[in-house]
């Protein structure tokens, strides 16, 4: 078992499902779990069917677990005062604003959003710590050293849509705890990075693409979940057998190009909502994650 | 030499950023690395980041606050302004030095 649990996919694969039933498996087992999401575009409140917000507060009806959401813009707001702060006063206002100005980008709210996945590397305080959304390839590699740099600059010229290649030195934390982090996601019996993915073509190749730039970074703890599987007993279903169907090729595929463990997750048909629904994900969830 | 670059605000320490980084950052980028492997010591500084050094740099604190923003970037060689909003080139800086 590692501590951190990462799960990362394109949007819209049933990653909130299945981070939301991990960590319920993990509280219901006794361990203090704290679930984590990044994305500005998750519905963690609403598969637990409660609030959630900034600071980590605990799951009605469950024990041992609890949820937070780090905001993207909260992030950038509290980046932008400690860099503003120790300036005023010692600059002109409209020197002030300008920066502001320019530390507003998109850009700069992924490094700040960044800031606050690493302090939740560093938790004390959880057993466990699952997180909906893990930071792309592209945000980790901010913890490399600048030497690196080069590589980006040229795959940048490229046009290949990279934004940001800052390094760790660009950040506002203190390089012991961004070394540690890196330590963290790269050690095996620490970390594990779930990949969840449809049996479908573009969301496999995202997932081994980034699998792929993931294990570039020495993260190599990692395993795919292949999400919304057509259950055995519906596939004499003309129309969910056809479904099943277009999915055997990309259920090969998977295990052709992936090494680690491949689990399966079955197609629900009532959607992933409330704790009777997550419990019975959980259950199914034994048998396709291994932790 | 003691090669310093107050670079203007940008996102990152190189702001070589988006699906078209400016060219010119990159130039500056590639400048940096190959002063440092000639043996130079090169620092860059942002406001943001530094602003210690902006306001311990005397040169550097007064033109900050007699132009703002548009006097940077600012190039310092061995603790003396050589450039101000603009990035010299390669050539420039090693004849600072033959001179």
């Amino acid at each position: 078992m590692t501590k951190f649990i990462l799960f990362s996919g394109k949007g819209g694969v049933g990653k909130t499902s299945l981070s939301c039933a991990t960590a319920l498996m993990l509280a219901s087992d006794g361990a203090r779990t704290l679930l984590v999401t990044t994305d500005p575009a998750s519905n963690l409140g609403d598969v637990f069917e409660q609030s959630i917000g900034a600071e980590a507060q605990p799951v009605a009806g469950v024990n041992h677990l609890f949820l937070q959401e780090i905001n993207p813009e909260d992030a950038l707001r509290a980046y932008k005062d400690r860099a503003l702060a120790p300036l005023a006063g010692r600059f002109p206002e409209a020197v002030l604003r300008s920066m502001e100005e320019k530390m507003s980008g998109p850009c700069t709210e992924e490094i700040a959003t960044f800031d606050q996945f690493i302090a939740r590397m560093n938790e004390p305080d959880y057993d466990y710590v699952v997180f909906d959304t893990a930071p792309t390839g592209h945000t980790l590699r901010l913890l490399e050293l600048p030497g690196s740099w080069s590589i980006h600059i040229e795959e940048s010229a490229k046009g290949s849509g990279q934004t940001c290649i800052g390094s760790a030195d660009s950040l506002m934390a203190s390089k012991a705890q961004y070394d540690h982090a890196v330590q963290t996601l790269q050690d095996p019996d620490s970390t594990t990075f779930v990949f969840v993915t449809q049996a479908a073509k573009l969301s496999v190749e995202e997932m081994l693409r980034s699998s792929e730039e993931i294990h570039r970074l020495g993260i190599v703890n990692q395993q795919v979940i292949i999400n919304g599987v057509i259950p055995e007993d519906e596939r004499s279903h003309p129309y969910s057998g056809r479904r099943y169907e277009k999915q055997i090729p990309y259920l090969v595929d998977v295990r052709k190009r992936f090494e680690g463990p491949i689990g399966q997750m079955p197609l629900y048909a009532d959607e992933v909502k409330g704790l009777t629904m997550l419990h019975q994900v959980s259950e199914d969830l034994h048998h396709a994650i291994i932790l | 030499m003691n090669i310093e670059l107050y670079d203007p605000e940008m996102c990152c320490q190189t702001g070589v950023c988006g699906a078209s980084p400016d060219p010119e950052l990159i130039r500056v980028g590639e400048m940096v690395e190959w002063l440092k492997q000639h043996g130079h010591e090169v620092v860059r500084y942002m406001l943001s980041r530094n602003p210690e050094q902006f306001t311990q740099q005397e040169q550097v604190y007064k033109r900050v606050l007699q132009e703002g923003m548009a006097c940077l970037p600012i190039v310092t060689v061995d603790g003396e302004l050589y450039s101000s909003g603009r990035y010299p080139t390669l050539d420039e800086i090693i004849a600072v030095k033959e001179s």
